[in-house]
């Protein structure tokens, strides 16, 4: 007995050693997470789009240039400078000039993403929020002259990660506002330990909770609000007569896919709208089971994730690269580092494109990566989306006043600001949906991605098909 | 007609590789008596090695067959490991510790991937030609009817190898006596660890043979275990044969169902998108019906040498505990940190889940998976009373709780006929099903925004996380919902050791221990399992409410399958059968008081935690397969008697001295 207690003893101490081992050989094998998602992939995947024009994120809806020019509210900063609509004086659109003080305390705001873990949309999110505050901090005067600094939170895997930074910002009386980069898991619970004690700017939403939030601003679109527009664009633009839509269920798309489809029935083009559980790894039976080889046009309403998976469904089933209309979720690295380029797809572009030379705010927005050693991001859009999120919120909080920050200042100008805004739409319109307070903006563009020869505009800012209502 | 044809050839593809990791689990099975929930995650593995040779991602590129060959050699390694270091030290204990090892294997691979790879998804290059067929003027990849055809190919020679090799007689032996096949001479480790390699193979075949619907990711292939599970259950984890056809079947029946969804009459949502989870909800339906037509004439491998559940001992000193317990846990929500005070709170809801299982699982030996299903119906209860009813506390949480016994209640009903592994993988389905077509639905779930909740107040006093008390910090969250949590683990406890120690409990030990002699003794064991479910879906719903007051909303993640499984996990480890191993498994809860300790102290996070959290999984099942308050009650008792027993030599010597 007391040999077989000592042999066991043995065996379980050598299955514990040999555990240990496999676990610092995943390590030491294995590339950091963080550095191989944020770093080498962003400087991997944003070298290629520099090259070839990568859309920014259709979640930034933008107006004709032309004919909206912007308004400036009465209380914000003097005008920026502006051509046609964008922003070209950057300094003046956070309404300051020269080097914060580094010796006068910083004003603070929170950051959350997710990355780290299963699930990422972007980690290079915050490489854009980074480059703002640096370029606020040494070119435009700061808040008010104190410099802004950046507290990090991020979701990796669980709902528990959201409230734990929900409840950090929340009881860091310091954190002024927070910017969100975005989250598919643990945003309803972040919201809800962050109890609006704060003022949220959200970029591009991926989960329907940002939208309903009476303090959250979603600067460049979401859900059905950004999809509608892609009614207007095939039928003005494309013609088309008939239209198929796939999207995941549960997987936070269910409102996008709803809003969309119905703006496809508002111009009379018949729609087929087929859902998939977020986890079937097939996608050519719901694409068939659709009509899609049929259909004038072939829509996914889908995560990051599921581009690749997408991807292969259509060319496995032959559908021609320019029958599909897609959101920019897919012009990610994680696209390139699947399929090796993005797809020859129409992408929806709420915001300019970094690779755009004709866009009069893209070549200040490059000389400032470039000068910042930045240059891997030019292309990358969710960078672009950072900048313009952090360069907007700097812009509230100078309209409130340093001295006078609060939840409520700033939820007032950020409410009231009606664009231009920077990288991005024209105007906005906080407010619009009653059920949807935080949807700001329902405008988009439309480029089409052509390999190697980079994108061309397909169409130009048009909103939701006249007489559309959210579903 | 045609179209049915059609989508019948689609289903091909997804049904082959059903079909083949359903016949790795059936080998699994029948080999070992394992139902190894990381077949799928074997396929994964396989995928990214097969990714990483044909791309120069180790500086190397193979060609197909050299890389091929690798990744098989690499897929049978994985399972040796898994056999050698995971398996074989657990052969003799119950089947509830394999599973949980399992998914321990399951964890730790998929950490390992993302670490390896990252989190973006991977193209597996393509094995099979890429011709297009046209078939009733539609264009159908002929790659599916390759996949299609390998896998059968393979199931027929797999079948054969079992059908007239001595290997396969022996198996076959071992799987219907075990005692009488070692009587024999035959080895039940070797045969074992054959059937193991031989399901690894496979299994990373699949990854290979998945290539042209799936990619190398954590999750897509590691899930094709859920349905190739229910294709093993229909086969009643023996029939190589029909768990093939079964899987075939679910991916055709997957198919099916989107080509129903298009037509006119298919039910859907209010924005007019298709009702969301009713492929996982068919699957399920079939499976219970399925059972219930079949009983409970299902093989349990090697049930004479494997352990049994372990003891449930009667809890004493009720009264001092619950003092103790509830003075630690006030003091420490007031004193900790918010973080700390937060993961306190979560793990207090842990504790409630984990009590369920306790009575269900440990009690009665019900493996019931259902138990987190049974919390978000709760949760969503509540919800939706505020929501639509405007009804708050403390009526939500009742109802909540109501409509959870009531689910449980079907769950347990439907369950009579079923037991083992076997309820083990029809309440999985049912979970998955209730959280895509239930919680996933804006009909009658939260749709994909979340629900939601709240926060409760009584009497106009404030007890949710705004409260103002904020304890000794003045932080979020305030620790009277804290109070509120902590003041019904302790009724429930209470409630579950009373339980333990009253003639209920005792009935519940006889059915746990073997339902006919239960029987023979006039026991209704019927009536004991029903009233069983009752009590554990009442308390499962509680932490369904407690879950929702606590994040101030509902979503379907929150209540998703590996959740569950997870939780059943936290549960084992804590020590199944006793009410002090409960609240040892909801410390140990995700972002519970000790993950979050080890997180501040280490900083591990992310995929980091996954791959930690894998390896101490699998080490304390395989250290305490009794869990760890089983462990130390069982060293306490050792340690008791050894006492006693010197108290007695002293007191003999000490007589004869004086003599």
């Amino acid at each position: 007995m007391a040999g077989r207690s000592t042999r066991g003893r043995r065996s379980r101490t050598l299955l514990l050693a040999i555990l240990v081992s496999f676990g610092l050989l995943a390590a030491s094998c294995g590339s950091d997470d963080e550095s191989s998602d944020t770093a080498a992939d962003a400087g991997d995947t944003t070298e290629e789009p520099a090259e070839e024009p990568a859309a920014e994120p259709a979640e930034e809806p933008a107006e004709e240039p032309a004919e909206e020019p912007a308004a400036e509210p009465a209380e914000e900063p003097a005008a920026a400078p502006e051509a046609e609509g964008k922003i070209t004086d950057f300094a003046a659109y956070v309404g300051g000039e020269g080097a914060a003080d580094a010796s006068l305390d910083p004003v603070k705001i929170g950051y959350i993403n997710q990355q780290g873990g299963a699930i990422v949309v972007t980690d290079t999110n915050d490489d854009g929020v980074e480059i703002a505050v640096k370029y606020i901090n040494e070119k435009a005067g700061g808040i008010g002259g104190h410099p802004l600094e950046v507290v990090t939170c991020f979701i990796a895997n669980t709902e528990e990660e959201g409230q734990q930074c929900g409840q950090q910002f929340a009881n860091d009386d310091d954190i002024v506002a927070v910017i969100t980069g975005p989250t598919v898991t643990g945003t309803e619970s972040f919201y809800a330990a962050l109890g609006g004690e704060k003022p949220v700017a959200a970029g591009v939403s991926v989960n329907p909770a940002d939208l309903v939030q009476d303090n959250a601003a979603v600067l460049f679109g979401g859900a059905a609000y950004i999809l509608a527009p892609y009614a207007t664009f095939a039928s003005e633009t494309l013609g088309v007569e008939s239209a198929v839509l796939l999207y995941p269920e549960g997987a936070g798309q269910d409102d996008a896919a709803a809003g969309q489809s119905s703006a496809f029935e508002t111009v009379g083009i018949p729609i087929e709208v087929v859902s998939y559980p977020a986890t079937a790894p097939d996608l050519t039976v719901p694409l068939l089971a659709a009509g899609a080889e049929d259909a004038d046009i072939v829509m996914p309403v889908i995560n990051t994730a599921d581009c690749v998976k997408f991807a292969e469904a259509t060319r496995q089933l032959g559908i021609p690269d320019d029958k599909v209309l897609a959101s920019p979720v897919c012009l990610t690295p994680s696209t390139i580092e699947g399929l090796g380029d993005f797809p020859q797809w129409i992408y929806a572009v709420a915001s300019s494109l970094s690779i755009d030379p004709t866009d009069p705010s893209v070549p200040p927005y490059t000389d400032i990566l470039v000068e910042q050693g930045q240059d891997q991001f030019i292309g990358d859009p969710w960078v672009l989306v950072g900048f313009s999120q952090a360069m907007t919120l700097a812009r509230w909080l100078n309209a409130a006043g340093v001295d006078n920050l609060s939840s409520e200042t700033i939820t007032a100008e950020m409410k009231g600001f009606v664009g231009p805004l920077i990288l991005g739409s024209p105007v906005l319109d906080c407010g619009k949906y009653p059920e949807a307070p935080a949807a700001c903006n329902d405008n988009t563009q439309f480029y089409q991605y052509f390999g190697p020869d980079g994108f061309e505009q397909a169409g130009g800012f048009v909103g939701p098909p006249e007489g559309w209502e959210a579903p | 007609m045609q179209d049915l044809v059609l989508f019948v050839l689609l289903g091909l593809g997804a049904g082959s590789v059903i079909a083949g990791i359903a016949l790795a689990v059936v080998i699994t099975y029948r080999g070992s008596g394992i139902i190894n929930l990381a077949i799928g995650a074997i396929s994964m593995v396989a995928a990214y090695a097969f990714w990483a040779l044909r791309s120069d991602f180790f500086g190397i590129t193979l060609a197909t067959v050299p890389a091929i060959v690798v990744v098989m050699l690499s897929s049978i390694l994985v399972g040796v490991v898994s056999e050698l270091l995971v398996f074989r030290p657990l052969r003799t204990s119950s089947p509830l510790a394999k599973l949980v090892a399992s998914l321990g294997i399951l964890l730790t691979l998929q950490a390992t991937m993302l670490l390896w790879f990252g989190s973006a998804s991977k193209q597996i290059p393509n094995v099979f030609p890429d011709d297009i067929l046209q078939i009733f003027d539609t264009s159908i990849p002929a790659n599916r009817f390759w996949m299609a055809a390998v896998v059968v190919v393979i199931s027929l020679a797999v079948g054969a190898v079992y059908r007239w090799t001595r290997f396969g007689l022996a198996t076959r032996a071992a799987s219907e006596n075990e005692v009488f096949a070692m009587l024999a001479g035959l080895s039940p480790n070797q045969l074992s660890m054959v059937n193991t390699l031989l399901a690894s193979a496979l299994a990373g075949a699949m990854g290979i043979i998945a290539a042209p619907l799936a990619q190398a990711d954590s999750t897509t292939l590691v899930l094709f275990i859920v349905p190739a599970l229910a294709a093993a259950l229909f086969a009643g984890f023996t029939s190589l044969p029909i768990a093939v056809i079964a899987g075939f079947g679910i991916g055709i029946g997957q198919s099916l169902m989107f080509y129903a969804s298009t037509l006119s009459w298919f039910p859907t949502e209010q924005g007019g998108n298709p009702l969301p989870g009713t492929q996982a909800l068919l699957t399920f339906v079939l499976l219970v019906v399925a059972l219930s037509l079949r009983g409970a004439s299902l093989p349990t491998r090697g049930e004479l040498v494997e352990k049994r559940l372990p003891e449930a001992p009667r809890p004493k000193h009720l009264a001092r505990s619950a003092a103790v317990f509830g003075a630690i846990g006030v003091v420490l929500l007031v004193v900790l940190p918010f973080g700390y005070r937060q993961a306190l709170m979560l793990s207090l809801i842990g504790m409630v889940l984990c009590l369920s299982l306790v009575v269900i699982t440990g009690f009665v030996g019900q493996v019931s998976l259902a138990q987190v299903a049974l919390a978000g119906v709760a949760g969503f209860v509540v919800s939706h009373m505020i929501v639509d009813a405007g009804i708050g506390f403390p009526w939500g949480p009742i109802a909540g709780s109501i409509a959870g016994v009531v689910v449980g209640l079907i769950v347990g009903a439907s369950a009579l006929r079923v037991r083992g592994v076997s309820l083990a993988v029809v309440t999985l389905a049912g979970v998955v099903a209730i959280e895509q077509f239930g919680f996933a639905s804006k009909r009658w779930g939260a749709g994909s925004a979340g629900s939601p909740v709240e926060q409760p107040s009584l009497l106009g006093f404030d007890l949710g996380t705004t409260a103002s008390y904020r304890g000794l910090d003045g932080k979020l969250p305030s620790p009277v919902l804290g109070f509120v949590f902590l003041a019904c683990v302790i009724a429930l406890c209470l409630l579950v050791a009373q339980i333990r120690r009253s003639v209920l409990g005792q009935q519940m030990l006889a059915v746990r221990a073997n339902e006919r002699a239960a029987a023979a003794a006039g026991i209704n064991v019927a009536r004991v399992k029903i009233t069983a479910y009752a009590i554990s879906s009442f308390i499962a719903g509680t932490a369904g409410w407690m879950y929702a007051y606590n994040f101030g909303s509902v979503s379907a993640a929150r209540f998703g399958f590996l959740i569950a499984l997870a939780f059943v996990a936290f549960a084992y480890i804590g020590g199944i059968t006793m009410v002090s191993g409960a609240v040892i498994g909801g410390l140990v809860a995700t972002e519970g008081l000790v993950p979050h300790f080890f997180q501040e102290l280490l900083g591990i996070s992310g995929n980091w935690t996954l791959l930690v959290g894998g390896l101490i999984l699998i080490v304390t099942v395989i250290q305490n397969p009794e869990g760890v308050a089983g462990t130390t009650y069982r060293k306490r008792q050792a340690s008791k008697r050894a006492k006693a027993a010197a108290d007695v030599a002293t007191e003999t010597m000490a007589r004869a001295g004086e003599s």
